[in-house]
């Protein structure tokens, strides 16, 4: 026990050693470098942490040295539990505590992760064993329902409307993080597992706004990604159906929504209908209602603004023009908004020429649906380039958040800091899985070392994302956001292609929210 | 053999072993249909929901309160609105019907063939597995087949646009109500006339042989022989069919929701059917409002309630005359699988 | 037409003619979706993509094998919970409803006749119309989540009840029961040594309807099994509609292959049963 104290205390001062440098590098181009310290005395906690076996007191003694005004908290929540239990809608979070967070995985740290945190996976068993001989057992602790259809709030909802049994940790969606993150049934504050809010100073803002109880003002919930979204578009189609060879002037041709809506003809006219300048209305939706001055809900009565109507009709422009469809006309997470993203979509069908997507979409949708690998026949890899679009939106991003059923107040105290606080950690994390990580230093060190992704031939697309990234408005998230874009979007899909009347299309909209939303006024 | 059928089954004193041994049973139909059905009656006139405060972002329960009927109030509220109740009762009956009549005409049509003495059609044993075939297969698994299939993006559009090149750009299929609707009524005939071809065909064969032979003697064309005497002799098991297709058409679910793009009845809610309508009032990431929901189920169990009722009077009235008759056949089933318990046979 | 063999049977040979082809067409009609299916898992998704075919590519071991090394469905483990699932189901009821059946046709009890005419009337009414109570009284147990929802219901299946009581009305002489009496079997052991065996076919065909019907379920499962871990065979392919993040139509067809495959092999093997059961009087979902 002592020899793995003293090695953990080295790897502390290894990783606080890193942190300053790395701190020292960008304090000029960043503005919160005055806080560099913080993040020192974050990662040391994080680095740290590990030796908490059983949950002793020897947390964070060795940060204190470094953190001046770092001011640590006492967990509330126990640590005495004997399994850690996650709720979650698929297995992408399950990935990374398994390949970063456990020492022994792909990117641990036995395999040159920077953190070492005493964690591992044993494949046989399908266990991970953390540093304090608590287990999660895969197949009973983590706990997976798909987000489909509402199916993951629902199950939470039940399982708060029942027991109350969370587990000790649950992920969630941008969509629907502030109907748990303002429930205090459902989450409690992170100082009650020992994270000071101090420890948030190099996240981005919004996320942090997002994490944040409107009830208290407390932060709840911690994200590890930030999520700016940019318009991508292929290089190839724009030279030949548009002319435009460079990346500003494909920003002019869509710098506004007037703009858009012309260049989506000219795509369409100039290919004969075989390319269009975007998949679905649901991708523009996905964008405008980021930029939108007021919210879905305005007290208790949905908000059906003269904003959604000039979406309306944004959207039936774009569907509906003398030369037809602007659009593929596929709804998002279909297999037809998928497969037109690359090459091989038969000569028949159209394919689209610029998509909307933020961070996590280009590593996980995009490369995965371009067609294969760079050079393959039908694969659009490489013939990507990101540009900003007609206006800044963000799109997803996972919350971590804690329930008031913890009982590893220890383990989840070290997973939030590992992902989500802890420089070293999540510039790794980033590096090796193109994730765009919700830590500004960590990105800027990535950006400063000379970024480039071959997917989107060599551009530095990170440095677009910072950009963006300031931009990013969050005020008007509802907790109910799912619920009522989908409502919405089905009721703009029958407004544009159904012939159904826009007056008949919202009333059909209103009365589908009211059935879904109890208390909610609709007149 | 007559002497079993006809055997008075006399009564054994070990009474309490028939509780015992029907215990069970009722047990766990008392536990898990009959509570959760007056449960969920109950709902219908309590106010009863979970979800989220808008005022104060908090979790909250509410209920069970009585209120009355105000929750069939609220279903019928908006009713008329494409989403509504009166909508999802009319997309169900209208994707019923669609597929019920293609179903009896084609099962009563193959039952015919495949009961005409004088036709023989050959090969008629492989038909009859290959047109029951559907049946057996998950209807989930249809559905998503014809989803890729049918998809803006799937084969028959491309089939359509390159192979054929009878239209010059994608038809979204899903997008329309009068396709989606055929598809799920295609789907559900395709599936099912199998099976109502075989129960025809059982009842076209307990028919007495004789009235067969009487029309043949008196020179009727097999038309004649099939619309005056086998129709009305299978008329109880017609109605039989009519009454549980209704029934199993209101509960439609599988089919139309998994079809649905949106899973909720797209095209414009116009593939929502009763089913789908109740449980997305408790698992449709919404307040979950069992009030509500409760009360959709409730028009629904009348409606389930007065079907079945007909489907009672008529079992009840052939119990004793078709039963009979059947359970003769399977006795002849029953006597060439139990070769082992041959003794058995007195 | 108009040989001398008479106008009768050549009329009668035409019309035959005419039924067997319209036969054909609806056994290709039975047949076509699988073909389809069979044929597009044996592409690759750009093959898919670009035209309809009726002749299967060489990639059906890939797509299967990508499709069983995906991450975010795991087949095989939804064939597992299908297979105990359905297994469970159809014990569960055969047994208790041919008990059912037996204490209602050997006994003579007072309230014998009010639980058949019971039996009937609550034959018709499906799980839909109590989902939602149905649903609140597993949470209340606590068996949301878990098999035992799905199972411990199998015990009270009215319509096989039904069925097996007609059954064995005509197939079990209580004088039977009576002999084993005096041999000195007690009630339980008669009822598995005597009835059980004479009931076989009936236990067959509705075993095999009981199984297919449990296997095929997506309703119940769907609202009650929330870990994907203990997600059914349905419930996956329901998922394939929208997949997570990635689309390869060869796998999507793959999978739909794989999920079918083991119905059409047990049909095959079955059929002659199956379709004979059906005419036995199964009742409709």
């Amino acid at each position: 026990m002592k020899s793995l104290k003293k090695t953990l205390a080295l790897v502390a001062v290894l990783a606080m050693a890193t942190t300053s440098l790395v701190g020292c590098g960008d304090s000029s181009s960043d503005d919160s470098g005055s806080d560099t310290t913080t993040t020192t005395s974050a990662a040391a906690d994080g680095g740290d942490d590990a030796t908490a076996d059983d949950g002793d007191d020897a947390t964070a003694d060795g940060g204190d040295d470094t953190s001046d005004g770092g001011d640590t908290v006492e967990a509330s929540l126990p640590s005495d539990g004997t399994n850690f239990v996650i709720n979650s809608w698929n297995d992408e979070f399950l990935g990374m505590v398994k390949n970063y967070y456990c020492d022994n995985g792909e990117f641990g740290y036995d395999n040159g992760g920077p953190v070492q945190t005493g964690a591992t996976y044993d494949e046989s068993s399908n266990t991970i064993t953390f540093a304090n001989g608590v287990t999660c057992a895969i197949d009973s602790d983590y706990l997976i329902k798909p987000s489909d259809g509402g199916a993951y709030q629902t199950n939470l909802d039940q399982i708060l409307s029942s027991s109350g049994d969370l587990g000790d940790m649950f992920l969630a969606e941008a969509d629907y993080a502030l109907k748990y993150i303002n429930n205090d049934s459902a989450t409690v504050a992170l100082t009650e597992v020992g994270i000071s809010e101090s420890e948030f100073a190099n996240q981005y803002e919004y996320t942090i706004q997002v994490g944040t109880s409107k009830t208290d003002g407390s932060i709840k919930g911690s994200s590890w990604q930030a999520a700016p979204g940019l318009f991508l578009y292929r290089p190839s189609l724009a030279e030949s159906l548009l002319g435009v060879t460079d990346e500003e002037a494909m920003q002019e041709k869509v710098k506004d929504w007037d703009t858009f809506i012309a260049t989506a003809q000219e795509v369409n006219t100039a290919s004969n209908g075989k390319v269009k300048l975007v998949q679905g209305i649901q991708d523009v939706w996905q964008v405008f209602r980021t930029n939108r001055t007021t919210s879905w809900i305005d007290g208790t009565t949905l908000a059906v603004t003269s904003e959604i109507e000039d979406f309306m009709d944004i959207a039936y422009q774009l569907t509906n023009d003398e030369s037809g469809d602007l659009t593929v006309g596929v709804n998002q997470w279909t297999n037809g908004w998928n497969s037109c993203i690359s090459d091989s979509v038969s000569e028949a069908s159209a394919k689209t020429m610029g998509s909307f997507f933020s961070t996590w979409g280009i590593q996980w949708t995009m490369v995965s649906n371009c067609g294969g690998e760079e050079g393959e026949e039908g694969s659009t890899y490489g013939d990507w380039r990101a540009i900003e679009g007609p206006s800044a939106y963000y799109w997803g991003g996972t919350w971590i958040v804690v329930p008031p059923t913890c009982d590893n107040a220890d383990i989840a105290k070290d997973i939030i800091e590992f992902f989500t606080i802890n420089t070293e950690s999540m510039q790794w994390y980033a590096q090796n899985s193109s994730d765009y990580c919700n830590n500004d230093i960590a990105i800027t060190n990535i950006i400063d070392s000379g970024y480039s992704f071959d997917f989107l031939g060599g551009q530095d697309h990170y440095s677009l994302f910072q950009e963006q990234v300031k931009n990013i408005d969050v005020s008007l998230m509802t907790g109910y956001d799912q619920t009522i874009n989908s409502a919405f979007i089905e009721a703009v899909n029958s407004y544009c292609y159904d012939g159904t009347s826009k007056e008949d299309a919202i009333s059909s909209f209103k009365s589908a929210v009211a059935d879904q939303i109890s208390g909610i006024t609709v007149e | 053999m007559a002497s079993v059928a006809n055997s008075r089954l006399k009564s054994v004193s070990y009474a309490k072993y028939g509780y015992i041994f029907i215990f069970p049973f009722f047990i766990a139909f008392f536990i898990f249909q009959l509570y959760p059905l007056v449960l969920t009656l109950y709902y219908s006139l309590q106010e009863y929901t979970m979800g989220q405060n808008l005022v104060t972002f908090q979790f909250e329960t509410i209920g069970p309160n009585f209120i009355g009927l105000e929750n069939f109030r609220n279903v019928f509220l908006n009713a008329s609105e494409p989403s509504g109740i009166l909508n999802a009762f009319k997309n169900t009956i209208i994707m019923w019907g669609c597929n019920f009549i293609p179903q009896i005409c084609l099962s009563l049509l193959c039952a015919a063939w495949f009961t005409d003495k004088r036709l023989r059609v050959p090969g008629q044993g492989i038909f009859k597995i290959l047109i029951f075939l559907p049946n057996v297969l998950t209807a989930s698994s249809i559905a998503i087949l014809f989803t890729s299939l049918f998809d803006k993006t799937g084969i028959i559009n491309v089939f359509l646009m390159s192979q054929l090149g009878v239209i010059d750009t994608q038809y979204d299929f899903l997008r329309s109500t009068a396709w989606t609707r055929g598809l799920v009524s295609f789907i559900q005939t395709w599936m099912w006339y199998g099976n109502t071809m075989i129960s025809l065909i059982s009842g076209i064969l307990g028919i007495n042989e004789s009235l067969f032979e009487a029309s043949e003697i008196d020179g009727c064309t097999s038309s004649q022989t099939f619309f005056k005497v086998t129709i009305p002799c299978i008329q109880p098991i017609m109605v039989y069919t009519l009454i549980t297709s209704i029934i199993g058409g209101l509960q439609l679910y599988d089919v139309p929701k998994l079809l649905s793009t949106d899973q909720k009845g797209a095209p414009g809610y116009t593939v929502q059917t009763v089913t789908m309508y109740i449980t997305d009032k408790v698992f449709g990431g919404g307040t979950q409002d069992y009030g509500k929901a409760g009360a959709a189920a409730t028009l629904l169990f009348i409606a389930t309630c007065i079907l079945s009722a007909i489907v009672f009077y008529i079992l009840r009235d052939e119990d004793e005359v078709a039963q009979k008759k059947y359970i003769k056949k399977q006795r002849k089933l029953a006597k060439q699988g139990n070769k082992v318990s041959g003794g058995l046979q007195i | 037409m108009s040989t001398s063999a008479g106008h009768k049977p050549g009329q009668g040979k035409v019309k035959k003619i005419v039924i067997f082809i319209i036969c054909v067409l609806l056994s290709i009609i039975s047949l076509l979706p699988f073909w389809l299916t069979f044929v597009n898992a044996s592409r690759t998704s750009a093959e898919v993509q670009s035209s309809l075919s009726l002749i299967p590519g060489g990639e059906l071991i890939t797509n299967i094998k990508a499709v069983l090394n995906r991450s975010d469905l795991n087949i095989m483990s939804g064939f597992k919970n299908s297979l105990i699932l359905s297994t469970a189901v159809t014990a569960c009821s055969l047994l208790f409803a041919t008990a059912t059946a037996y204490g209602l046709t050997v006994y003579q009890f007072k309230l014998r006749d009010a639980a058949f005419t019971f039996i009937m009337a609550i034959m018709m009414i499906p799980q839909q119309v109590s989902i939602i109570g149905f649903y609140k009284l597993c949470s209340n147990l606590g068996i949301l989540n878990s098999f035992a929802a799905i199972i411990l219901p199998a015990i009270a299946a009215p319509p096989i009840a039904f069925y097996m009581r007609q059954y064995m009305k005509g197939a079990l002489s209580v004088s039977l029961v009576e002999a084993a009496r005096i041999d000195g079997c007690n009630e339980f052991r008669t009822f598995f040594t005597i009835s059980l065996p004479i009931m076989t076919p009936a236990l067959a065909t509705q075993g095999i309807f009981a199984f297919i019907t449990a296997w095929n379920n997506y309703f119940t499962p769907s609202i009650i099994l929330t870990d994907s871990k203990k997600y059914t065979l349905p419930i996956q392919i329901a998922q394939m509609k929208s997949d997570t993040f990635r689309t390869d139509y060869g796998q999507v067809y793959a999978g739909l292959f794989l999920a079918m495959l083991p119905l059409i092999i047990v049909y095959i093997l079955l059929s002659k049963f199956i379709v004979e059961g059906v005419s036995a009087g199964g009742v409709k979902e």
